[in-house]
């Protein structure tokens, strides 16, 4: 089964007397421990696509499912628990090291401060961050801000990893090693959106946005394996 | 003489004469070895028989591209198996046509311009050619990085740079896709100026 659907997502912006479409009658699937990327360039409404498939934005029409359910519905918010958005931004302003920022989403609900240090710290491990944990966010590359923010979504253990442009700004010769820890995490079981502004490797499909447009192979190929009812057998 | 072979040279630069000159680069081989290799590496790609790997080296050897190495293998046998490896011509051809391979052979644009023109005039064709030409680099996106790793660490170094070269030529062809889309839409309706809001 899948574990998001969205089903003919459309979203609107308006500004004065202008409406611009950002997602046109998008329907897409995304099972636990897939990978699609999703390519467009700016303006195509990639941006628009994950926040909406994260539930922080309001389709005007069609659904955005997770594990069954509607987004929309009520108390069905699940951002930030099973669904994980990566920012790579930390206000450094706020002080602490990154260690603090990757705690900071634990600490929100409520949990001990040593259980979410060593949960962060944990986080920062599974993103081979361990050596930065007591650095300051302006003394990180960009690539381990990445990383960093990929720690920050990881903390709560979400079944969903949104990326928006992991790559985006990455030294070419970083950017292999952070896909591979994107796909290492598909491989662990967690399913992952990821917009991109070029061609990457490592995912399973690859879709393509323009226009709010989606293109491309919009559900997995291989249809899931459910198990047949009794009586319902070939033989039967 | 030497005209006459690179003529020669020119008429056999064919796939499967340049991955045998390839493979006598990498290390001087005797005819059934040469095939071996062959199978090894271009096999999967590449799928000719045992008799035109031979044919292929004779040919090699008329258009100086490849020589036997003085000695001989085997020499217990009656038939000793010659060695073959590349001379200074093969490995300079070998060398410009992998450069050539590097670029898009203008004939082949010409020719793909000219089949377009014949057979696809109309926009919404062309926009179905171009739907199925982009699902065709979001198919091979998605197999990038799917190929077996490296042996070596200098193989490794080759394949990432033919992996890296491939991977920005998929995105000059699916930015080109996107300017083709927007095109024709625009030639279809003239309303709508290039873009959709």
């Amino acid at each position: 089964m899948s574990l998001l659907m969205l089903e003919h997502a459309t979203k609107r912006f308006s500004s004065g007397q202008r409406q611009t479409v950002a997602l046109r009658d998008v329907s897409l699937d995304l099972a636990a421990g897939e990978c699609v990327a999703v390519y467009g360039l700016r303006r195509s409404g990639r941006t628009t696509l994950l926040r909406v498939t994260a539930g922080m934005l309001p389709l005007d029409e069609g659904t955005v499912r997770f594990d069954g359910r509607d987004l929309a519905s009520p108390g069905a918010a699940t951002l930030g628990i099973d669904i994980g958005y990566c920012n790579p931004g930390f206000d450094a302003a706020q002080g602490g090291t990154m260690v603090d920022h990757v705690a900071v989403a634990l600490l929100a609900r409520g949990a001990g401060r040593v259980r979410a240090r060593m949960r962060a710290d944990a986080a920062l491990a599974r993103v081979d961050l361990s050596a930065c944990a007591n650095l300051d966010p302006r003394e990180l590359h960009p690539e381990e801000l990445v990383r960093a923010g990929i720690a920050r979504a990881l903390v709560t253990s979400p079944r969903l990893l949104l990326l928006d442009e992991p790559t985006n700004g990455v030294d070419l010769l970083e950017r292999d090693s952070l896909l591979l820890l994107v796909r290492s995490l598909a491989d662990d079981g967690i399913a992952i959106l990821m917009t991109v502004g070029e061609p990457v490797a490592g995912a399973d499909r690859v879709l393509a946005l323009d226009e709010g447009e989606l293109r491309g192979q919009a559900v997995p190929e291989t249809a899931p394996v459910l198990p047949l009812r009794r009586g319902m057998g070939p033989s039967a | 003489m030497a005209a006459a072979r690179r003529a020669g040279g020119q008429r056999g630069r064919t796939p499967v004469a340049m991955a045998v000159l390839a493979l006598v680069i990498e290390k001087p081989s005797y005819g059934y070895e040469v095939w071996r290799r062959f199978e090894e590496r271009f096999g999967a790609l590449l799928e000719v028989g045992s008799s035109r790997i031979y044919q292929v080296v004779n040919a090699l050897l008329d258009d100086g591209m490849i020589e036997e190495v003085p000695g001989r293998v085997g020499g217990s046998r009656r038939q000793p198996r010659p060695r073959y490896r590349a001379t200074t011509l093969g490995a300079e051809t070998h060398r410009q046509w992998l450069a050539e391979e590097l670029r898009d052979d203008p004939l082949r644009i010409e020719l793909r311009r000219r089949l377009l023109a014949t057979s696809a005039n109309d926009a919404s064709t062309l926009l179905a050619i171009v739907d199925r030409y982009e699902q065709g680099c979001l198919d091979e996106m998605a197999r990038l990085g799917a190929d077996a790793p490296a042996a070596t660490a200098a193989t490794a170094v080759r394949d990432r740079l033919v992996a890296e070269e491939r991977r920005l030529v998929l995105d000059a062809r699916l930015k080109w896709i996107l300017f083709a889309r927007r095109q024709l839409r625009a030639s279809a309706d003239p309303a709508e100026p290039g873009g959709r809001s």
